[in-house]
C-alpha cells in the first residue's frame, strides 16, 4: 500500500514521539530527522529498537505506508520495556 | 561499615523476550552464581537490584499503564479517565507480578548460598514527577549492619503529581547509589551487551564500544544529549545519563554483558580496574 508524502512523514513523527525524541522543528522533515537519530546502545532491547526503527525507514522509502504502521506497536512496545530496565 | 557494591541488572537479562513472565532460567542461574562466588570470596556487602523483563512491561502495557519517568512530567496535573477501581487493580496485579519476579530471584541467589532478602519498593518509596523522591531504607541498613543483601527490582511505585508511576531498575539504582555514596566503592550495572556502543556495530563500520565515558568525553564525541542536532533518543539517553550523573558526584559504574562467567564475581572480588576490555566505565 502506498502513500503520500504528509502520510509518511505522519509515520515518521509517530515513531519519534514512541522514541521520546525533542520536538520536531517547523518546517523540519521529521523523515529525514528519523534517519539522522544515533542510539545509545547497551542492551538488546536497544538493538532491537535501532533495528526497528531502520525497517519502518525502509517501509517509508519504499513507500509501503501498511508496513510502516504495523511496526509502530513494536517500536512503543520495545521503548516501553526500557521503562522497566 | 563494611564497603558496598551495588549490583544492577535488566530484566531483560533474567526473562524471556518471547514469552510473558518466561525466566531465562541459565542466566538467573549464571548470575546468582556470580554473586555467590564474590560474596563468600570478598568481604563487601552487596545491594541488588533488577529490572522487571517480561514480568512486569507485558502487564502495564495491557493495562494501557502509561506513566513513566519521562512522561509523568508531561503529564502532571491530568486525572485519569479510568475508574478507579481499575487503576488499583491494575496497580496491585503489576505489582504482585513484580513480586513473583523478585521471588524467583531471591530464590535463586538463596540457592546459592548468599543471604538475599526481598525488598519490593512500591511498599516503602514514593515518588514525584516521576522520580524517586523518597525511600525508607531503615531496613536496608540494618540488613547492611548484618550483611545481607537487599535485592530489590522495577516497580510501580505511588506518585504525589501523577498517581502511579514506573519506577525503572536504574532509577532505584541511582537513588540508593546517593544514599549510599559514602560506603559505596562502585556500581555494576549487568546487561547483555558487553558496553555502551553509540552506533550499531552491526552495520557501522565505524562503530566501537566506549572503554571509558566521562562527561569531558560525551562533549567530545558530540553525543549532544539536550539540545542536539543529531539527537539521541529519550528512553536510551535517559540510562547513560542516570550513570554519568553518579560519576560526576564522584560514584563510578562499570557496564558488563553480565551473561559472561566470572566478569562479575572478580569485579565484586577485585574492585573497578582502571581500564577494562569487556564492558564500559563510567567515571568523572
Amino acid at each position: 500500500m502506498s502513500g503520500s508524502k504528509e502520510e509518511r512523514q505522519k509515520i515518521a513523527k509517530e515513531a519519534l514521539k514512541i522514541l521520546r525524541h525533542k520536538e520536531i522543528p517547523e518546517g523540519q522533515d521529521p523523515i529525514e530527522i528519523l534517519k539522522n537519530i544515533e542510539f545509545v546502545m547497551m542492551s538488546s532491547i536497544e538493538f532491537d529498537i535501532r533495528e526497528t526503527t531502520t525497517k519502518i525507514l525502509d517501509y517509508l522509502d519504499k513507500n509501503d505506508t501498511k508496513s510502516a504502521l504495523s511496526l509502530l506497536e513494536k517500536l512503543k512496545d520495545l521503548v516501553g520495556a526500557l521503562d522497566w530496565e | 561499615m563494611r564497603k558496598l557494591v551495588i549490583v544492577k541488572f535488566g530484566g531483560s537479562v533474567i526473562t524471556t523476550k518471547t514469552e510473558r513472565k518466561a525466566i531465562n532460567r541459565r542466566n538467573l542461574d549464571l548470575i546468582c552464581n556470580e554473586i555467590g562466588i564474590a560474596f563468600k570470596g570478598s568481604d563487601k556487602n552487596l545491594i541488588i537490584v533488577h529490572g522487571g523483563g517480561s514480568y512486569g512491561h507485558p502487564l502495564a502495557k495491557r493495562f494501557g499503564f502509561r506513566y513513566s519517568q519521562i512522561s509523568a512530567k508531561e503529564n502532571k496535573g491530568k486525572t485519569t479517565t479510568r475508574n478507579s477501581k481499575d487503576v488499583l487493580r491494575h496497580y496491585s496485579k503489576i505489582k504482585t507480578t513484580m513480586e513473583e519476579l523478585n521471588r524467583k530471584v531471591v530464590e535463586t541467589l538463596l540457592l546459592h548460598e548468599t543471604p538475599a532478602i526481598s525488598f519490593h519498593p512500591s511498599d516503602f518509596s514514593v515518588a514525584y514527577e516521576g522520580e524517586i523522591c523518597s525511600m525508607f531504607t531503615d531496613q536496608i541498613d540494618l540488613c547492611l549492619d548484618k550483611r545481607e543483601i537487599p535485592v530489590l527490582h522495577g516497580d510501580v511505585v505511588k506518585d504525589k503529581t501523577v498517581g502511579t508511576v514506573i519506577v525503572s531498575g536504574d532509577q532505584i539504582l541511582s537513588y540508593l547509589a546517593k544514599k549510599y555514596k559514602d560506603i559505596l566503592t562502585f556500581v555494576i550495572v549487568g546487561t547483555d551487551v558487553d558496553g555502551v556502543y553509540t552506533k550499531d556495530p552491526k552495520i557501522k563500520p565505524d562503530a566501537a564500544r566506549l572503554k571509558v565515558i566521562t562527561p569531558q568525553l560525551i562533549n567530545e564525541l558530540k553525543l549532544k544529549f539536550t539540545t542536539p542536532d543529531i539527537d539521541v533518543t529519550g528512553g536510551m539517553r535517559k540510562k547513560v545519563e542516570t550513570l554519568l550523573e553518579l560519576a560526576k558526584d564522584g560514584i563510578d559504574s562499570i557496564i558488563i554483558d553480565i551473561k559472561q562467567r566470572g566478569i562479575l564475581s572478580n569485579l565484586i572480588k577485585e574492585g573497578l580496574p582502571q581500564s577494562f576490555e569487556r564492558g564500559t566505565i563510567i567515571k568523572k
